[in-house]
């Protein structure tokens, strides 16, 4: 059972397609993250789905009702969705209790109160409910935002980066406990972040989209380790460009070779993609084969980034537990983990591409 | 003043020319231009006022409160006008304040024994009767200080919630 579904959904800015979407479902229950770099439609999507924007052609669904097609369209006020803003968008002028009341007209006063007590105390504000948003701390109001767009009982809560108005320091805590709490409730959420960080520690799926388009979906590991192309490898996390010679069998690098496999025999390219933490740092034993300096070695706590040169000019980047980090001018050999290793076709549009599977190394 | 004598004058000839009649100065002088004037001298005082009202509204205000439905006029009535009702009224005090204060361009725009207390006092002065002018000058003072302590009270409570927070710190 899906919450929300879009089906073959165009939309359009000035005659230029902003989104265009063949399927994105949300399955009930599902916390979904849209992630992607700004301007690449992920809050467009947000919007068609909240109905504040009219998909140009497609069919928009939630929990199996036609919210949007060539005839139908339901606007905002009557999908039964709620929406959790970056900047809050708490009113000004109204108490925390009454912010939270302000969707549930159909019901009486006196239920409406207790309603809106009720869902106070599920966000542990109730000792603020006379207060004034602008009285309250960042968190705070990200609380009574939320418990305002769960008030009226929504099918499907829209956030729309709710988390990048706080400071570092909060934003985990808040993120963990709001992540608890639409767990608890069983909430459908879909949400929209910049930060692949916040999508992977958040989200049962990942939806990771570019120019109006979605790249790859599926769950944090699956991105971060399966990369559909260049552009979510990079997007995920760090990876060092370095350049690779095809051989009949391999693809040879400074770092090392890489065996060709069944999924890459087709692959013409002359740069592999290496995650920082799939190099290795060995002693230097066998000297006919590069070897490389330590020209940086920042420790970062928890873990070391390490940059190292090659005499042919080639610096990468390796991440390594803290206490195994070398120092500057050190020489060693490097090894690569091939499950870190990407290998795409350097041609744009043909991004075919898989991890390199390799048994020697 | 000349746009207005001008119109007067076209619309003067105009009329004697096809129909006979002279209507004389339609404009010039009467409460109508008065208020032309009043406008153009005091429009921008208000509008920044009342912009600065509306720009509180944020774009994202109006779509929770349409997601959480509440559309139309409900929405106007709950969200827009509690949100600038406050500085409307700080705009009409102002222009009050300064309309009742003004005297060059009501002294020129006036319509014949038409008087406010700016006029009264400055006629009253040009005269050397300058313990009579005290009395309109003094109301001016008065009526002026009057919106200032309204004004001053609508900020405070505009910002709800800053008193009782400065007495919970005590």
């Amino acid at each position: 059972m899906s919450s929300l579904i879009f089906e073959n959904v165009c939309h359009r800015y000035d005659g230029i397609n902003s989104v265009d979407i063949d399927r994105l479902e949300v399955g009930t229950g599902r916390l979904v993250c849209l992630l992607g770099p700004s301007g690449c439609g992920k809050s467009t999507t947000l919007r068609l789905a909240a109905g504040l924007e009219r998909p140009y052609a497609g069919r928009i669904h939630i929990a199996g009702e036609v919210m949007a097609d060539e005839r139908v369209f339901i606007g905002p006020e009557n999908r039964r969705v709620g929406l959790v803003f970056q900047d809050y968008a708490l009113f000004p002028h109204l108490t925390v209790l009454d912010n939270v009341a302000f969707g549930l007209s159909d019901l009486t006063a006196g239920e409406r109160r207790a309603r809106a007590l009720r869902m106070l105390e599920t966000v542990r504000l109730v000792d603020a409910a006379k207060k004034y948003p602008h009285m309250l701390s960042g968190g705070e109001q990200q609380r009574v935002a939320l418990a305002r767009a769960l008030a009226p009982n929504p099918r499907l809560i829209l956030m729309d980066e709710p988390f990048s108005g706080l400071d570092v320091v909060l934003r985990n805590r808040v993120r963990d406990e709001t992540l608890a709490l639409l767990k608890d409730m069983g909430t459908t959420v879909l949400m929209v972040t910049h930060d692949p960080e916040e999508a992977m520690r958040m989200a049962d799926e990942i939806v990771l989209m570019q120019k109006g388009r979605i790249v790859q979906q599926g769950s944090a590991g699956a991105l971060y380790n399966y990369p559909a192309n260049a552009f979510v490898a990079s997007f995920l996390g760090d990876v060092n460009r370095v350049p690779a010679r095809r051989m009949d069998n391999s693809f040879e690098t400074d770092l090392g070779s890489i065996p060709v496999s069944l999924a890459t025999a087709k692959i013409v390219t002359d740069e592999l993609l290496i995650r920082p933490e799939a190099i290795r740092l060995l002693p230097v034993v066998d000297t006919s084969q590069p070897t490389a300096e330590v020209i940086l070695s920042r420790n970062l706590g928890a873990y070391a980034l390490v940059d190292l040169k090659f005499p042919s000019g080639v610096c990468v980047t390796a991440r390594m537990a803290s206490f195994s980090r070398p120092e500057v001018g050190d020489r060693c050999s490097l090894s690569l983990n091939p499950e870190g290793v990407f290998i795409f076709s350097s041609r744009e549009n043909d991004e075919i591409g898989d991890k390199a599977v390799s048994n020697e190394n | 003043m000349l746009p207005f004598g001008f119109i007067d004058n076209s619309v003067d000839h105009w009329m004697r020319s096809a129909f006979g009649i002279s209507t004389g100065l339609l404009l010039s002088g009467t409460m109508t231009a008065l208020f032309f004037a009043y406008i153009v001298r005091f429009l921008a005082i208000s509008l920044n006022t009342v912009e600065a009202g509306a720009d509180r509204v944020t774009p994202n205000m109006d779509r929770a409160a349409r997601t959480l439905g509440v559309t139309g006029l409900a929405k106007m009535f709950r969200v827009h006008i509690p949100l600038v009702s406050g500085s409307l009224m700080t705009a009409v005090l102002l222009v009050f304040v300064d309309v009742m204060k003004e005297l060059p361009a009501t002294l020129v725009m006036r319509p014949f024994g038409f008087e406010t207390l700016a006029i009264r006092a400055y006629e009253l002065a040009i005269d050397e009767r300058l313990s009579d002018a005290a009395a309109p000058s003094l109301a001016i003072v008065v009526v002026g200080i009057l919106p200032v302590i309204i004004l001053s009270r609508a900020i405070a409570r505009s910002r709800p919630g800053r008193n009782k927070s400065a007495n919970s710190r005590l």
